[in-house]
């Protein structure tokens, strides 16, 4: 079931195209990595499946779920924010309201898509523990958990809201390596077991090897590839992703993590 | 957090001896004979020397700054030259009127600065955002005693919508004579009751509280609305946008509650500031807080008298200032964990 | 991170300098036209002597009207030609404050910043405590110990406000001063006081200017009221705070002897905040 797809996405500002994107899906369990350096126009593609671009032309065709984004009036698309796609973030505490316990976010997120009362805390815990979190961590500051920590909460706020897509912006390159390896176990495990979709957003060649089912390179705001994860990183087509995987020390095997321990 | 402060607490004594020692400074190393201004200018040689004798002006300066605080510290703070009454008695007795001013002022400040800097945060750069930048900016330009002359003369004078001066109707004390305990005339008024001169009091406070809110108010709003928009741009509110929340919701629900904290901090500073122009509008209306005594100490040149005000007014600043510290920490998380 | 995604609520760049310049730029204008009348009271006055201490009896108090057309006050001078010759004084003293203090203050600051150890420390301290006085409290208690007059208002306030000078240029030399070029400079033997010239003070000089041009303002309403409390400018000295002083008791029957000098303070240290807040905004871009 494709849960994201989009056709001939271009984003602009003012004559400068940032990203162009002539085609791209994301099915129900699949892993969609979007790979580049900085500046190649991923983040810009990611945020627009949840129309929050701003400042920019936005064209073509995004679908997420029934919903069309790019022709979606303001209130359609913040119901879907969160509820149908929900975003995990690079910088994880910075994320998070430095004011705000977790479980006050998680509240509040989930009262904001109509599910209150003893329902939401079911919820809420529901979604903590499939991220292998203690719901205690629901009573915390942010200031108050690990990095790791964050951005599996940053997961179960999604799940506890029922998003289908998980739309990961450079989720684990402000954590430590042994702590990436959690984040990402958390996440392929939720794909495989609840066939949760994640497009994910990266630099980072040996995470993406490791989780990926599809990559789509993306360079100067171009698709210069794209394909299964497999097939690009066995046989790179285009110069610029030979380049990307040559600069990569050693690309793991993707038994190399396991399943990250609980809290 | 006891480190912490300790620290704190250990800098505000610092800066209270430092105070004293820049008003003693002040009011003791300026061109001028002080025995001239205690004996008053027709005095005799022999009434002058007395008058050194009896303040100690013909001991060394370090003497008489030793002097000055020993007498601080045991609560002799002078006696006041125009009032012939001890300077400390008549501060106690102005301060809480000048209290109740300014905290109505700083109320009023608050509950206009705020929503006008959330309304000029959500509509940046667009109109509502240039009228409250404009505004407040006008706000804090306006010299105080010309706007207390202004809504006195228009209002009060002219329209009668409200009384001219003072703090509330004398004639009600026959009537019904209010119970102290605060001191504050509104307070004590509400906890007994007493709705006579409660009501009389509000509306003598209105003219002369709106006059010293337009600072704070102008101030607050900006500072709102800075905050916000800083806070807006972190990577929560983007997270909280992918929630589906509005940016009404992200401004109120979210971004508030921490842009508050530099708000916060200002309000000390503010609060300082407006006792201090309060000395230009109490005189104007009459009230009988600190400012009406500092006017009237200015205008005969008592020198304890106005010692004791800048001294009262600074001290208060930096307790303020430390309560503002300890507060945030009940605001930001983050600062209570340091 | 990309560009668009990071401009989340913000308008774009070209629209943001086009708002910020007109701010900036309106502030300059209406203070240009201030500092013009300023300069050219002497002429564009419609009665120049009534600047100082001429007296016209008969013409005393007279509404707003052709020949006068902010009225005259309680001894007859023509309010406008005093409203033009306060502009004068006001700005005067506006001026002599900010060099007096930005200079002590600039100075005071390198010292600490780039000195750094016990310089720094007891130059901050001090700093604490004159900060610990809001500006118009410290400034009130000295004019009222010294003769009341303009330079007694420019010295009061000035002892006042390079405190704020001192501080932000602290923290600007002492940033300036852990970077890479200023140590290469003295790894190079370069003298201490000529590093200071060549590097720090540039540095901090702009961040200083922005604050220069929006305390102005506030410069000019404490200077006002000084005066309106009978300790700076006095007869036949035209000074907006004391022409309102004056006129007070008579706001009621003759509204014009006051409103316009209030008028004129509004303006003036409305166009130095408005003029602050653009070049503010602009630096903090």
């Amino acid at each position: 079931m494709t849960l994201i797809s989009v056709q001939d996405l271009v984003v602009r500002i003012g004559d400068r195209v940032i990203a162009s994107v002539p085609e791209l899906d994301v099915a129900a369990g699949e892993c969609v990595a979007i790979v580049g350096e900085s500046g190649s126009g991923k983040t810009t593609t990611l945020l627009s499946m949840l129309g929050l671009v701003h400042g920019a032309d936005v064209s073509g065709r995004i679908t997420v779920g029934d919903v069309d984004v790019l022709t979606a009036s303001p209130a359609r698309l913040r119901e879907i924010r969160g509820s149908r796609a929900a975003l995990v973030m690079q910088s994880p505490q910075a994320a998070l309201n430095p004011t705000m316990r977790l479980g006050t976010l998680m509240r509040r997120a989930l009262a904001r898509h109509g599910v209150k009362g003893a329902d939401a805390r079911e919820r809420a815990e529901e979604g903590v523990r499939a991220v292998l979190l203690d719901p205690e961590i629901l009573r915390r500051y942010p200031h108050q958990v690990s990095g790791g920590q964050a951005q599996r909460f940053a997961i179960a706020l999604a799940l506890a809201l029922g998003a289908q897509v998980v739309l990961a912006d450079e989720p684990t390159s402000a954590l430590d390596v042994t702590v990436q390896a959690e984040v990402v176990a958390v996440l392929r495990r939720l794909r495989d077991e609840r066939g949760l979709a994640v497009l994910l957003v990266s630099h980072d060649l040996a995470l993406v090897s490791t989780i990926a089912d599809r990559v789509v390179v993306m360079r100067d705001g171009a698709v210069v590839e794209s394909g299964s994860a497999a097939e690009v990183f066995a046989r790179p087509g285009d110069p610029y992703t030979r380049e990307l995987i040559a600069a990569v020390p050693a690309l793991p095997e993707p038994a190399d993590f396991d399943e990250g321990e609980g809290p | 957090m006891p480190r912490y402060l300790i620290r704190r607490l250990g800098q505000a004594v610092l800066v209270v001896a430092g105070v004293i020692v820049l008003t003693f400074a002040v009011m003791r190393l300026v061109p001028g004979d002080p025995a001239v201004a205690y004996a008053g200018p027709k005095a005799t040689a022999a009434e002058l020397a007395e008058a050194r004798r009896r303040f100690g002006l013909d001991d060394p300066l370090p003497v008489q700054l030793w002097n000055y605080v020993r007498d601080l510290l045991g609560g002799d703070w002078g006696t006041s030259l125009h009032t012939r009454q001890p300077v400390r008695d008549d501060l106690f007795q102005a301060f809480p009127a000048s209290l109740e001013l300014v905290g109505a002022a700083l109320i009023i400040a608050l509950v206009v600065g705020i929503p006008l800097g959330i309304a000029a945060a959500r509509y940046k750069g667009r109109l509502p955002d240039l009228s409250v930048r404009l505004s407040s900016m006008l706000a804090v330009s306006v010299p105080v005693f010309w706007l207390a002359l202004a809504l006195q003369t228009v209002f009060a004078s002219g329209l009668g919508w409200f009384p001219v001066a003072g703090e509330y109707d004398a004639s009600l004390d026959r009537t019904s004579p209010l119970h102290l305990y605060t001191n504050i005339t509104a307070v004590d008024a509400l906890i007994t009751g007493n709705w006579p001169i409660l009501t009389s009091t509000l509306s003598h406070l209105v003219l002369p509280a709106l006059v010293i809110a337009a600072y704070p108010a102008g101030v607050v709003a900006q500072m709102t609305r800075a905050a916000l928009i800083e806070e807006s741009s972190r990577d929560h509110a983007r997270l909280e946008r992918a929630l589906g929340f509005g940016e009404t919701a992200v401004l109120t629900r979210f971004a508030l509650r921490p842009a508050l904290n530099p708000v916060l901090s200002l309000i000390a500073l503010v609060f300082a500031y407006s006792i201090v122009n309060g000395f230009l509008v109490e005189a104007v209306f009459n009230w009988p807080g600190l400012g009406r005594y500092a006017a009237d100490s200015i205008r005969s040149l008592d020198t304890p008298a106005i010692a004791g005000v800048t001294l009262l007014v600074a001290v208060l600043y930096v307790v303020a200032n430390l309560a503002v510290d300890l507060l945030q920490g009940v605001v930001d998380p983050r600062v209570r964990a340091r | 991170m990309t560009a668009p995604a990071l401009t989340t609520l913000r308008r774009t760049p070209l629209r943001r300098l086009a708002g910020v310049d007109r701010l900036a730029v309106a502030g300059a204008v209406l203070l240009g036209v201030v500092v013009l009348a300023a300069l050219l009271a002497p002429w564009i006055a419609p009665y120049p002597e009534d600047g100082g201490s001429a007296t016209h009896p008969l013409e005393a108090l007279l509404p707003p009207s052709g020949a006068h057309w902010f009225g005259t006050d309680q001894v007859g001078r023509d309010v406008l030609s005093r409203v033009l010759f306060g502009a004068r004084t006001s700005l005067l003293i506006a001026v002599a404050v900010l060099a007096v203090s930005g200079v002590a203050g600039v100075v005071l600051g390198v010292v600490a910043g780039y000195a750094g150890g016990w310089a720094r420390d007891v130059i901050m301290r001090v700093t604490d405590v004159f900060l610990a006085f809001p500006a118009l409290l410290l400034s009130l208690a000295l004019a009222v110990v010294l003769q009341p007059s303009v330079t007694t208002v420019i010295v009061a306030i000035a002892v006042t406000w390079w405190p704020w000078y001192a501080r932000l240029t602290a923290s600007v030399a002492a940033s300036v001063a852990t970077r890479g070029f200023v140590d290469s400079a003295r790894c190079l033997g370069v003298p201490a006081p000529l590093i200071v010239l060549r590097h720090v003070l540039p540095n901090s000089l702009t961040p200083v200017l922005v604050q220069l041009s929006l305390d102005g303002g506030g410069v000019i309403l404490t200077a006002a009221a000084l005066s309106y409390l009978g300790l700076g400018a006095h007869e036949p000295t035209s000074e907006w705070g004391l022409m309102v002083q004056q006129g007070q008791s008579l706001f009621t029957t003759d509204w014009w002897v006051v409103t316009f000098p209030g008028l004129a303070i509004l303006v003036t240290a409305f166009s130095f905040n408005v003029l602050g807040e653009g070049l503010r905004a602009r630096l903090s871009r």
